[in-house]
């Protein structure tokens, strides 16, 4: 999944995949804006299937945080 | 109609059609026009500058979008392959500088053909003071302030890069407009996360009625309840016939501008939170409501495709907070973030669908509202350091907007990012029939003194806040 969601990253800001590694974060590191990383969360949720509760959301600093939230949902 | 002079035809998106909407209900067809200049404090080669331009125009599927009419009367819309439009240049030497900027203004206010025709202006200029540069008039339907931006980059990466062949390489190129026009078209065909957002906004919409909070205070509600001889109304009618518009803009410093976005910065927060509190609370004092609404504009260019791809993407949407006097300056912010999160993720529905089901569920007449204005907040400066613009180090820059002349509605708060000297522009564009320069002077002092004292210390209470500006 960390693949995946680099991938999905890729497409939102200008960066290589190996400069991603699960403690980036999202808004410091990488350079999202808050429209940016909801944008990303609608997209994630149609992807895995998954419905995110907005308080937990915005708990999710990092790409490691990402891929724990998303496979919480899952389970 | 399948296609229009060799070139497929699509129908219009949900965003171009909320300024579809208002061209035809406005009667004043330059409603849509945006004008805009970009003038650098440089000696510019003309003729390069004419290749950028057309340059530019080439790499961007959306200047080249036309409009066409079927016989049923709808519009549709297509790109051309080739825009043939004249690049002008316009010297304003030995003009004054107001007359130089009225000119402008005349340019912004004349109206476009609207079928099989360009749907952009654009001459080159010197200014009376030296400046030079471009200016652009465009459709709102074709172009918004992003895409706009975008494109002016774009002229400037390729003068730069055709100056300085062999230091500056050539820009990336432009994503397509049609491509994602068709990615928007698929999820406007009642997709799955259509229906999603709708759903969300329904639920949001029929949760309980909004009230109407007029910068002006309870006035313009109270007549409208005896005007219709019902108390317990909470939507009243904020559009005049008279369109006339004009625009006024204040400019906030550096230094204070530093220090909004230290606080957005520190706290975690984005500036247009900021600036929908300082709003709010503004809306609260004058009309001792805790219930307040405004109009939010929402830019949708999230991935680097949406970025480039220019067209107009902007969705427009009421946007309710309840913050009670008790509530701190940084609970009201976190109440707002909240709330605009999830309107991010759901930010692709139709605005107008949204407004079509609100006046059924509240059995509104036409015109009637419950916000009293807009706010927009424009991150992205025309400013960057991009490729080849380390050369341009150093040298002055110049923006400005120019009026069309018309707004369809009452008022509109433009927040942007200024590039002369890093501080940030308050731009008032209001209905000249109802809205007065002083009252725009009022808005903008009490904003600027809600927004320093919440920011000072942003534990003080809301009414804490109030009581002091």
């Amino acid at each position: 999944m960390f693949n995946e969601l680099k991938e999905i990253i890729c497409a939102y800001v200008d960066i290589n995949p190996e400069e991603i590694t699960e403690d980036s974060r999202f808004i410091e590191d990488l350079g999202f804006t808050s429209y940016d990383f909801m944008s990303m969360v609608g997209e994630l949720e149609d992807k895995y299937d998954i419905e995110v509760v907005e308080r937990e959301v915005i708990q999710v600093k990092t790409v490691g945080d990402a891929v724990n939230y998303i496979q919480s949902l899952q389970e | 109609m399948k296609t229009r002079k060799g070139n497929k035809v699509y129908p219009l998106t949900n965003a171009q059609k909320l300024h579809f909407y208002c061209l035809k209900y406005c009667p004043k067809k330059q409603v849509l026009n945006i004008g805009a200049s970009l003038t650098i404090q440089v000696d510019l080669d003309r003729e390069l500058l004419k290749q950028s331009i057309e340059e530019a125009i080439a790499r961007c599927e959306s200047m080249r979008l036309r409009f066409a009419q079927d016989k049923e009367g709808n519009t549709w819309q297509y790109v051309v392959k080739q825009d043939d439009s004249v690049i002008e240049h316009f010297d304003f030497t030995g003009w004054k500088m107001e007359d130089a900027k009225q000119k402008m203004e005349e340019w912004t206010q004349t109206p476009f053909a609207r079928f099989d025709s360009p749907m952009h202006h654009i001459v080159m200029i010197k200014l009376p003071d030296g400046f030079q540069g471009i200016y652009i008039a465009v459709d709102h339907m074709t172009m918004d302030a992003q895409s706009l931006i975008m494109f002016y980059r774009d002229v400037i990466e390729l003068y730069c890069q055709k100056l300085y062949p062999d230091e500056v390489s050539y820009p990336k190129d432009m994503a397509s407009y049609l491509k994602q026009l068709q990615k928007d078209l698929a999820y406007e065909d009642n997709s799955s996360t259509c229906q999603k957002d709708r759903a969300f906004f329904q639920k949001l919409i029929s949760s309980s009625e909004p009230i109407f909070a007029d910068i002006y205070g309870p006035d313009k509600l109270n007549a409208e309840r005896i005007a219709k001889n019902n108390p317990a109304l909470r939507a009243a009618t904020n559009t005049s016939d008279n369109v006339d518009a004009n625009i006024s803009t204040f400019h906030l410093e550096t230094e204070p501008s530093e220090r909004l976005h230290t606080f957005c910065q520190n706290q975690q927060v984005s500036m247009v939170c900021l600036l929908l509190m300082g709003l709010r609370t503004y809306l609260q004092k004058e009309n001792n409501l805790d219930d307040i609404s405004v109009t939010t504009t929402i830019a949708r260019r999230a991935t680097l495709t949406e970025k480039r791809c220019g067209g107009s993407r902007i969705h427009c949407f009421p946007f309710r907070t309840i913050v009670a006097k008790e509530d701190s300056f940084i609970e009201g912010i976190y109440k707002i973030r909240d709330m605009q999160n999830q309107y991010f993720r759901h930010a692709n529905f139709s605005p107008s669908e949204y407004y079509a089901y609100r006046k059924q569920c509240y059995h509104l007449e036409d015109g009637q509202t419950y916000e009293p204005l807009s706010l927009t907040y424009q991150p992205l400066s025309m400013r960057y350091d991009g490729p080849g613009l380390d050369k341009l180090e150093g040298i002055k820059y110049r923006t400005s907007r120019y009026s069309n002349g018309v707004a369809a509605h009452t008022l509109y708060l433009t927040v942007s990012e200024n590039p002369t000297d890093n501080g940030m522009d308050f731009c008032f564009e209001y209905q000249t029939g109802v809205v007065t320069p002083e009252k725009l002077r009022d808005i903008y002092y009490y904003l600027c003194r809600i927004l320093f004292h919440g920011i000072e210390d942003c534990s003080r209470s809301v009414g804490e806040i109030i009581d002091w500006v």
